[in-house]
């Protein structure tokens, strides 16, 4: 029977069997078995019956069509055409009837497993060479380090750092295999040991010295010490580990291929035996086969661990064949009775029992002995695997996936009816670990036809209500990751090869994708050769081919959420939607968490991006399919969560937090706010009464006065989907799209090196040998490298960052900003709002600006203008929104308007807002923020003016060598291009001129940010000054430098805001006539000639710290600080003119702290001995300077040209030099006539503050004296004496005028 | 029971059923819509296959009928006995299968509990194997990978990768202005190092310190006025505190002889037949960079004194010890090492690269990162700084440009070098220890 069974399987050309008469019939037929069976209806059709034999009954008992069917199927297994019988009158020979039934079954059973052990009984002991229980699985007692073990000791997963295990069983004798298939890809060393071997946390498998590893990571072989070998693993192959204990040697093979043998001189003999052995490092994940399920690469010679059942496969492959000839029939009576059902279009059935059995009982009976015996071998995985799953494969079309797959359905039907509880459990669980095994683990197929077929199986397994109700209980994601199925596994490098033969890519890269809108075509494009043309023809058509491949793929996957999410199938109340809402928020619950124990359990960020992109195709469809049910229902594309969605009690799956903060705390401040917008009133006595719907519509005043009415119904499962597929997107998805995105930076930079090398080469002189070969080696390696990235960027071109993906995101930036937009109206309900909301949109719009383009472009997004001003007005509207109170998330927005100022196009959106927000997001911009450091909005401030600044219009600092910027979003935004608004820069003046008070706290608050900035660098400065003297070698704490570098930047940014705030609005501090514009001009240009004598000192910390090679410190150079300062007094003094100049002269050089030698400095020119502000070092140093100059003549010009002098720099235009010359001679001339004046200041006439000015103000009531500038200050921040902290009520001059009237109004904006 | 539950509500609905068993005998049947599974089945005990011994009594009967179900054929279900047959939705004429049930057999070797002790340990492994010969056990015990220093290993791949990076450059545009740049570097170290402070000594001799105790006192305490004064302090009554350290007087003509060689390196490189004809004005200038650096490292070298007056103390001559001191950086314990071994590795030696044909030389250039870092004045930068000074590489390897560079070369050289073991936190110290 085995061997007829056999045959039936392996027959593609049964048709040339026709020895005897019935066999004639199998002429009809030439499809082998496997084959689906539906196709042989269509091919039925054109042939008919030869033979027809006469139907003799002999079994008294039985029914013509019981013995009829019972011929067909258990008779002759080898022909059986499951569709012939049905017509034909089929005789039996034998007489087999239902009462004989259970005995021949239990016959052929017998025969087969006879035949079976007979075939074995040849082979070797399975227990000769190998020492263990008879099932092997990992040995939980030797595991070192922290391991988590699955329930079937098979599948481990590492969370410590390093943790090895052993297996159960070992073996010393002939040669054995297990395999291993991967969860994922990174340091592992898989292999075998000894049972000397002790691993700990440093040492693993192949550390010590009997044992023997592979890591296809790190692609070494180890055993104690270590080389290279093999080649690089991905997760999802299946590693195999052979030993020879004959021989002595160890080979690994991948996925099936040996990668040659890896070992040879492995000690063996008495007293040695290997156990499987596997180490892992943190999170890697395997899952070990030692023979419990057929070996996915079986190695010719090899067993593995656990011997297959053998037995058990012979019985059921034979069970299955009885089945296979059983379901045709079945199916057709099924259409007999539908037919039947629907002619009489009465209850059904209302025929009456006729005398004979009706043929569905008749097949579900012989069905039920079938399974009495194969039942209990659907228990074991190996049976599973090897005959359940390979017999559902044949069942089901692939091709035709999208049509109901009659056969696996009514395999599952027999299965539920006729598999009892239990054993329905087991088959379930392993049938489904079989098909994710399938899916996840199968070999490479150019047409990716492995996948195609398990997705296809799978989503027929799910069709059958009863079974996904089941897997979606109990199986998906509880005992499978469900997930996988919905990843798609790139190919590895050899196969992309063989997908993608020809290698193509653009050379004419744009090094800045902003100048692509400016330069459509770049000047300097190449020429493409015929060759290039034909080669880039070649590429583009494998890479269609290959994205089509994928997208049937996915097509399958999408169709598989849907039917996942089917919201009709209610049992118990519960729909299948539902179940799997409930696992998904478990899942997403699980992969939100940042701990390790979560980290190292959590789904994989590939896999998690392509599930993310199919449940918004599966989403949009149930959504657009709802939507054209119930019209209160918006269609997807306007789709949103409306903001009751957020305080509904459902959505509170975990404790994310909201914009104001945790739930708990929301609900206790706003829970009666909520209960207003929603209409509904607590009454006294805790009875909640709920306006009805139509007095709220006739009312709407009443609720609207506050809150706009409640849009979209709430509640509805499509909305839970919507929020579970953006906090996807934020926990997973989006990270993901911003790895992609690094293969893509990192081809384009081996591309313009390659352009580089090749240059060079052709420019090289001939006699240049080495460098010659430098460079020629230097080409074929990035040649190389370029080449297996070609084929690698396909994947990311043509599937992560496709334009369906766009869309997708798209859509997902539409819902967002919706949501947002909407709920922003609710007030302060508005706190309710998730994080991961605001979060998501600016996400959403990065990935599309950043990652997704250029490879799909920005500007090909459909109604972008629209869009890009929608999020505007969003960034315009949060990121000084106090109803948002975490300070990581406003920065996040800071950092997205800072993004969108710095690029021409996003800047013209931002000017094109309506006028009020406009002027509201300029207004929050100069708003002093309280507790929290002003960097960020001054970055935007600087954007509007970078362009206008005295020489500001670098993109690098000028004399440093450019290095590559990290592709964050903000450091990489800080080196675009200048682009200046001067749109904003007038609305900026207008404010600082209109609004007093407004400006007056911004320009102090903008002093004191500076003060301190330059403080703390001048402070860290001077440590590395001292320390750079101290010790020889210079040692930093890297944190310190940073601070460094970032106040020092920071300075610079305040000062360019001075800088423009004395351009744009120069009267705040030279038309006196206003309240603090005095004050503001002296505190300006003391700190601008602080800044500068810092700075310019001889020999003083700044100096040397530019001189030392300090990394991370290369910003700090004199150049943006000293432009800045330089530019502010020139501004000021010389192209202000006329009272402006004058007065600012006269406060500039009043300051004690300034010196024109520090102007002298920026021009080049050595500071005049006589009127440098001498320190003891200083004497010191030019004495040695001078000592030096005689010496050595040569060192002195070298010197010299490295004296720092705005006239070396490009950056600065001529007509700026001339500004500084005309500004040094002015105040040179000055500054004499204004010494002569001060001296006739009498000492005691001295303000007692300051010692800089007059005495001018005298305060009422105390009558102490200070000059104005001094009492101004304090003024703006507390109404005190200094000298007897009694509260000050007016101010007089010294001929008793009231005067600062402004300062003593009551201030009607505070209270 | 069921038949007095039978009793008490009489048949109200009755239906008319097929059954069927397995062995194909049919019964109609007339059943009660409230009828439980059990009770249909007890009345259709004649179907059921069991000894008719058995079927005397009513309480077997009902043992028997609990090996049996019932499957509803219509819908494909097995009936339950909690609800009775019609809640199930049996209805008139319907057929009904009575199956056996089998028995819940555990799946094999769920009883792992007991199998886990089979695990053989040593004795039986012992016993089992005690026929086989023994193969492949002549074999020497490996050693464990002899320490190599990595410091001046590190020395060479990096002075490689200058050679290499300075050849790829030289072509570049930028060209001057990088090794203009590095250049500076090099020499602006000098003159922050040169000598000692005035201000220093001259802060200690107002203090009333004699001027040579306090210049050795600020060579000893690396210049901090501070430790000087203490040192001099303590060591006040020592009567050696005059006497000059040595290698004092000697770095004074090295300094010339170093700078004359750094000059004769310039000049003498227009000889280079690299420079030849189209070498281009500049050409030469570039190409000696890594001539700077040497000559500026023989010139730069200053052996610590306390070492070395330790070596010297030792018996080594002063010319060795400093020789030594070179070679291990100024490591004392390195030091003796090298001068009690056999010497194998000259001085010059360490200002060499890798050799060109060796397989760690040859996979660090065939790594396409390492060229793209050869490519960058950056890293040449980076590699200049960290052979001048290894404290440096700490910052470098910090830097999102250098890091994973540097990360690369180590752990290429790590793979080519056989050695488990990698300092400088390449992944191989990072994942296992």
């Amino acid at each position: 029977m085995a061997e007829s069974k056999k045959a039936a399987a392996a027959s593609t050309s049964s048709a040339s069997s026709g020895n005897n008469t019935r066999d004639s019939r199998e002429l009809c037929r030439d499809t082998s078995p496997n084959t689906h069976p539906n196709a042989e209806h269509v091919r039925r059709s054109s042939r008919s019956p030869v033979a027809i034999d006469a139907a003799v009954s002999d079994g008294g008992s039985e029914d013509k069509y019981t013995s009829e069917i019972l011929s067909h199927v258990f008779e002759n297994p080898r022909s059986s055409s499951p569709v012939e019988g049905a017509t034909g009158a089929a005789p039996s020979r034998k007489s087999l009837r239902l009462q004989t039934l259970e005995a021949h079954i239990s016959s052929c059973l017998k025969e087969v497993s006879d035949k079976e052990m007979k075939s074995n009984m040849t082979a070797p002991s399975p227990e000769i060479g190998r020492l263990g229980p008879p099932e092997c699985c990992f040995d939980i007692i030797t595991n070192v380090g922290t391991i988590i073990v699955d329930p079937d000791r098979l599948g481990i997963s590492s969370h410590s750092n390093f943790s090895s295990i052993k297996a159960s069983c070992c073996v010393y004798e002939g040669k054995w295999v297990y395999e291993l298939m991967l969860g994922s890809k990174g340091v592992m060393q898989l292999g075998w040991c000894t049972s000397n071997c002790r691993f700990s946390q440093e040492e693993g498998v192949g550390d010590t010295r009997d044992s023997y590893a592979y890591d296809g990571s790190r692609l070494r072989k180890w055993n104690v010490r270590t080389k290279r070998y093999g080649e690089p693993w991905m997760s999802g192959d299946v590693i195999s580990c052979a030993i020879d204990c004959d021989e002595g040697t160890i080979t690994f093979y991948r996925n099936g291929v040996s990668m040659g043998e890896a070992f040879s001189s492995v000690r063996v003999g008495a007293g040695y035996a290997y156990f499987p052995a596997v180490s892992l490092s943190f999170a890697e994940q395997v899952h070990a086969n030692f023979g419990s399920l057929p070996l996915r690469y079986p190695i010719e010679g090899y067993r593995p661990l656990q011997s297959p059942c053998s037995v058990e496969v012979a019985q059921a492959e034979l069970l299955f064949t009885y089945l296979h000839n059983l379901l045709p029939k079945m199916l057709e009576d099924d259409q007999f009775e539908r037919r039947h059902a629907s002619a009489q279009k009465g209850d059904y059935p209302q025929v009456p029992l006729t005398e004979q059995r009706s043929h569905q009982a008749t097949l579900t009976l012989i069905a039920s002995h079938v399974f009495q015996r194969l039942a209990p071998l659907l228990k074991i995985p190996y049976v599973i695997e090897m005959c359940l799953v390979k017999f559902l494969l044949g069942l089901c079309d692939h091709h035709d996936w999208r049509a109901e797959q009659l056969y696996v359905n009514k395999l599952l039907d027999l299965i539920w009816m006729l598999l009892q509880e239990p054993e329905i459990r087991d088959c379930m669980e392993h049938l489904m670990i079989s098909l994710l095994n399938g899916y996840r683990f199968h070999s490479f197929h150019p047409e990716f036809k492995y996948p195609k077929m398990f997705l296809a199986l799978t989503l027929a397994v799910l069709r059958h209500q009863k079974s996904r109700r089941h897997l979606l209980t109990y199986i998906l994601f509880d005992r499978v990751k469900f997930p996988v199925f919905m990843h798609i596994k790139p190919p590895d490098d050899a196969n992309m090869a063989r997908l993608i033969p020809n290698v193509w890519w653009d050379k004419n890269l744009k090094k800045d994708d902003d100048d692509e809108d400016e330069e459509d075509s770049p000047p300097e494009a190449q020429p493409e050769t015929p060759e290039e043309k034909l080669n880039k023809k070649k590429y583009m058509l494998s890479c269609d081919r290959l994205s089509e491949r994928v997208e049937e793929l996915e097509s399958m996957q999408v169709e598989l959420l849907k039917c996942l999410l089917i919201n009709k199938d209610s049992i118990e109340g519960k729909t299948s939607r539902d179940c799997f809402l409930e696992k998904l928020k478990i899942f997403l619950k699980e992969n939100s968490g940042f701990s390790r124990a979560q980290m190292a359990q959590s789904c994989a960020l590939p896999v998690s991006l392509c599930f993310f992109h199919r449940l918004v195709q599966a989403l949009r469809f149930f959504w657009d399919d709802f939507c054209s049910t119930d019209t209160n229902f918006l269609p997807s594309s306007e789709a949103f969560t409306p903001i009751q969605c957020f305080w509904s009690d459902s959505r509170d799956y975990f404790e994310f937090l909201r914009c104001g903060g945790l739930m708990s705390h929301l609900n206790r401040q706003l829970g009666g706010e909520v209960n207003r917008a929603q209409g509904i009133e607590v009454q006294e006595d805790g009875k909640v009464v709920k306006k009805a719907m139509m007095a709220l519509k006739d009312t709407a005043a009443s609720v609207g006065e506050d809150y706009p009415r409640l849009e979209m119904p709430s509640g509805n499962s499509l909305q839970d989907l919507l929020d579970a597929v953006v906090l996807l997107y934020h926990i997973a998805a989006h990270k993901q799209l911003g790895k992609m995105c690094a293969l893509r930076e990192s081809m384009q930079d081996f591309i313009t090196n390659l352009q580089d090398t090749e240059t060079k080469l052709s420019e090289c002189p001939e006699d240049l040998l080495e460098v010659r070969n430098h460079l020629e080696n230097a080409r074929n390696v990035f040649l190389e490298k370029i080449t297996e990235q070609a084929r690698q960027i396909v994947w990311v071109n043509r599937i992560i960052y496709s334009p369906n993906k766009q869309k997708d995101m798209v859509w997902l930036m539409k819902v967002v900003l919706k949501t947002v937009e909407k709920a922003s109206k609710y007030q302060k309900l508005f706190q309710y709002v998730p994080e991961f909301y605001i979060e998501t949109a600016v996400n959403t719009f990065n990935a599309l600006r950043n990652y997704l383009h250029p490879t799909t472009s920005f500007h090909a997004i459909p109604d972008l203008p629209n869009i890009l001003s929608r999020y505007a007005s969003f960034l315009v509207d949060h990121f000084f929104d106090s109803r948002i109170v975490s300070n990581d998330l406003k920065d996040t927005l800071v950092q997205a308007l800072a993004c969108f100022t710095c690029y021409p196009d996003t800047l013209k959106i931002l000017e094109d807002l309506p006028m009020d927000r406009r002027i509201s997001m300029i207004q929050s911009l100069i708003s002093p923020y309280e507790n929290r450091s002003w960097a960020h909005t001054n970055w935007i401030l600087v954007r509007i003016w970078k362009g206008c600044g005295f020489g500001y219009r670098y993109r690098f600092l000028p004399n440093l060598i450019p290095h590559k910027a990290q592709p964050t979003e903000f450091s990489y935004v800080s080196l675009q291009k200048p682009c200046p608004s001067q749109e904003f820069q007038s609305l900026l003046a207008k404010i600082l001129l209109d609004e007093e008070a407004r400006s007056t706290k911004f320009l102090d608050s903008l002093m004191n940010q500076l003060n301190w900035s330059f403080s703390e660098f001048v402070g860290i400065i001077q440590e590395i000054q001292t320390l750079a003297s101290r010790t020889e070698s210079l040692l930093l704490e890297s944190r310190q430098i940073k601070i460094c570098a970032a106040c020092f930047e920071i300075s610079v940014c305040l000062l360019r805001i001075l800088e423009m705030v004395a351009t744009i609005a120069p009267q705040v501090f030279t038309d006196w006539s206003r309240p603090s514009a005095e004050l503001f001009l002296k505190r300006l240009m003391q700190l601008l000639s602080q800044i500068m004598s810092r700075v310019t000192m001889k020999d003083g910390a700044f100096e040397s710290t530019v001189a030392l090679p300090i990394q991370g410190l290369d910003s700090v150079t004199f150049y943006p600080i000293l432009t800045v300062t330089v530019g502010i007094m020139a501004q000021l003094i010389v192209r202000c003119g006329g009272s402006s100049q004058e007065k600012a002269t006269r406060s500039l050089l009043r300051d004690s702290g300034f010196s024109v030698d520090s102007l002298k400095f920026v021009l080049g020119m050595a500071p005049s001995v006589t009127t440098a502000t001498t320190t003891t070092t200083t004497t010191t140093m030019t004495t040695t300077a001078e000592k030096e100059k005689d010496k050595d003549k040569d060192k002195e010009k070298k010197k010299a040209d490295k004296v720092f002098s705005f006239k070396k720099f490009d950056d600065i235009s001529q007509e700026e030099i001339e500004d500084v010359e005309k500004l040094l001679s002015y105040l040179s001339n000055q500054q004499s006539t204004l010494t002569a004046e001060e001296e006739n200041v009498r000492e005691e006439d001295l303000c007692t503050i300051c010692y800089a000015n007059p005495q001018q103000t005298v305060f009422v009531p105390c009558g102490h004296r200070t000059c104005r500038t001094c009492i101004t200050q304090q003024l703006l921040s507390k109404k005190e004496c200094f000298f007897c902290i009694a509260t000050i009520t007016r101010l007089n001059d010294l001929k008793g005028r009231q005067i600062l009237r402004e300062y003593f109004q009551p201030a009607p904006q505070k209270k | 029971m069921v038949v007095t539950d039978s009793l008490l509500f009489p048949p109200s609905a009755m239906m008319k059923v097929r059954v069927t068993n397995m062995s194909g005998v049919d019964a109609v049947a007339e059943v009660g819509r409230d009828w439980t599974c059990d009770k249909v089945k007890l009345s259709l005990e004649h179907l059921l296959d069991r000894p008719a011994s058995l079927t005397g009594l009513g309480s077997d009967a009902m043992k028997n009928s609990l090996h049996y179900k019932l499957v509803l054929v219509r819908c494909g279900k097995t009936l339950s006995n909690d609800l009775s047959i019609g809640q199930q939705g049996v209805k008139d004429n319907d057929e009904l299968l009575l199956l056996k049930k089998r028995p819940d057999v555990p799946c094999i070797g769920t009883d792992r509990q007991r199998e886990d002790k089979k695990v053989a340990d040593i004795a039986t492994i012992r016993k089992a194997t005690a026929h086989l010969v023994k193969k492949h056990h002549e074999q020497p015990e490996e050693e464990a990978s002899s320490s190599l220093d990595f410091q001046s290993e590190l020395r060479r791949i990096l002075i490689s990768l200058i050679e290499a990076s300075q050849r790829i450059l030289c072509l570049n545009p930028e060209a001057a202005k990088i090794f203009q740049q590095a250049e500076e570097m090099l020499n602006e170290a000098p003159a922050r190092k040169n000598g000692l402070a005035e201000s220093s000594v001259k802060q200690l001799t107002d203090m009333g310190f004699p001027e040579n105790r306090a210049r050795k006192a600020l060579l000893l305490n690396q210049q901090s006025v501070m430790s000087a004064m203490d040192w001099l302090l303590t060591n006040e009554s020592d009567p050696n505190i005059d006497q000059p350290l040595p290698g004092q007087e000697e770095p004074e003509p090295e300094v010339t002889e170093g700078e004359e060689g750094m000059t004769q390196g310039t000049e003498g490189s227009s000889d280079d037949q690299l420079v030849g004809a189209t070498g281009g004005a500049e050409g030469p200038r570039f190409k000696n960079i890594l001539e700077t650096i040497r000559a500026f490292q023989r010139r730069e070298f200053r052996p610590n004194p306390r070492a070395l007056q330790n070596l010297l103390e030792m018996g080594f001559a002063e010319k060795e010890a400093i020789h030594a001191l070179r070679v291990s950086r100024n490591s004392q314990d390195a030091a003796c090492d090298w001068l009690l071994s056999d010497r194998k590795e000259k001085p010059e030696s360490v200002d060499q690269g890798l050799d060109v044909n060796s397989p760690v030389y040859k996979a660090i250039l065939a790594n396409p990162s390492v060229q793209l870092g050869l490519n960058s004045p950056r890293c040449l930068l980076a590699f200049l700084q960290m052979l001048e000074n290894p404290i440096s590489a700490s910052q470098w390897l910090n830097d999102p440009e250098t890091g994973p560079l540097l990360m690369q070369i180590s752990r290429i050289y790590h793979s080519e070098k056989f050695t488990p073991f990698c300092p400088g936190g390449g992944t191989d110290t990072t994942e296992i220890s």
